[in-house]
């Protein structure tokens, strides 16, 4: 059976570009959240076995969506898809106990070496 | 989705790329800055917006509204396949935090003593790491070089004038992409603006269909 992954980010295009670079590596189940609130709504809709979490977002932030998620689920697996790859941010991400960090544009090799890590945790 | 539409030839897809890649070039930005100041740099979501030739003025001067009356700004026009200019705005009489911020604390005087000269510098300095690295990052996306004019300051000036003073021209239609930003830790938050011109948006629509086409 496919992996199940949920992509939360507020850019439409964003969402995309990670979806035609997954495509590249396997298939896969994708669920969209649109932003950190809808995420976190639709990880306990479908319990994915990976989340992509953008950082900047309405609504809610990725900080608090990773938050909210590893809260009621402390074995999320959870990879940070951003631009904001400053020390703090990394830092900050991974302390809310993020898998890894993986920077925007995606790339096909830098997502793969993401979920070969996912899948050894 | 941030995306105000007037009239133009950029379809609301482009838009929402081009918002995309703001992001990223601002999110390299940030890293480079937080590095060089050792302070955690804020972002919020990136806006975009297409404003036509009769409406730049009081775009802008809506845009700025959340700052005070008085700015201090530091502009750099760029050119190339991109042509068009980049604006950092700050509110007034944040100058002493700035100036701390960008490494001559050492120098512990009060705002009255901090020179306009040296609030100049201090903000070209600023703008030179932040512009650079945010523009050269979106021509780096869309697999170009741009060239820089030197950084152009002013401190503490009305915002009407400061707009004026700072040249956008009535005449042609710009894109606006628009973010917040806040130092953590200081009571200091500016606004970076980078207007490109219309001349460019042909070779704009052709970059974003060459970078979505490694996507599909």
């Amino acid at each position: 059976m496919n992996q199940k992954i949920l992509i939360i980010d507020d850019s439409k295009v964003s969402r995309m570009m990670l979806k035609s670079t997954l495509g590249k590596i396997d298939e896969f189940e994708i669920i969209e959240g649109v932003d950190g609130q809808d995420g976190a709504i639709k990880y306990w809709e479908h319990r994915p076995d990976i989340t992509f979490m953008d950082l900047t977002m309405p609504v809610m932030d990725g900080y608090k969506a990773i938050e909210l998620i590893r809260e009621g689920d402390p074995e999320a697996v959870i990879i940070v898809g951003t631009a904001d790859i400053q020390t703090a941010s990394v830092k900050r991400v991974l302390d809310l106990g993020a898998l890894t960090v993986v920077k925007k544009p995606f790339q096909v090799d830098q997502v793969r070496d993401a979920l070969n890590k996912a899948a050894g945790s | 989705m941030n995306v105000q539409i007037e009239h133009h030839h950029l379809t609301a897809d482009d838009l929402d790329l081009l918002q995309e890649i703001m992001n990223i070039a601002f999110g390299r930005a940030a890293a480079d800055l937080a590095e060089y100041i050792n302070l955690f740099v804020v972002l919020s979501v990136p806006q975009i917006k297409l404003i036509s030739p009769d409406k730049v003025n009081s775009t802008l001067s809506n845009e700025l509204d959340g700052l005070k009356q008085n700015v201090s700004a530091v502009r750099q026009e760029f050119w190339g396949d991109l042509n068009g200019s980049a604006v950092l705005f700050f509110p007034a009489e944040t100058e002493n935090e700035l100036v701390s911020i960008m490494g001559n604390s050492d120098l512990d005087v009060e705002f009255d003593e901090i020179s306009t000269s040296l609030a100049q510098e201090t903000l070209m300095e600023l703008g030179n790491i932040l512009i650079g690295a945010c523009s050269g990052k979106i021509a780096s996306l869309l697999k170009t070089t741009i060239s820089y004019s030197p950084p152009f300051a002013i401190v503490n000036t009305p915002l009407e004038e400061a707009i004026e003073q700072l040249g956008f021209q009535e005449s042609d239609q710009i894109l606006v992409l628009k973010t917040n930003f806040t130092f953590e830790e200081r009571d200091l938050s500016g606004l970076l603006l980078i207007a490109k011109q219309e001349s460019s948006f042909a070779w704009i629509k052709e970059a974003l269909k060459k970078l979505m086409a490694q996507y599909e």
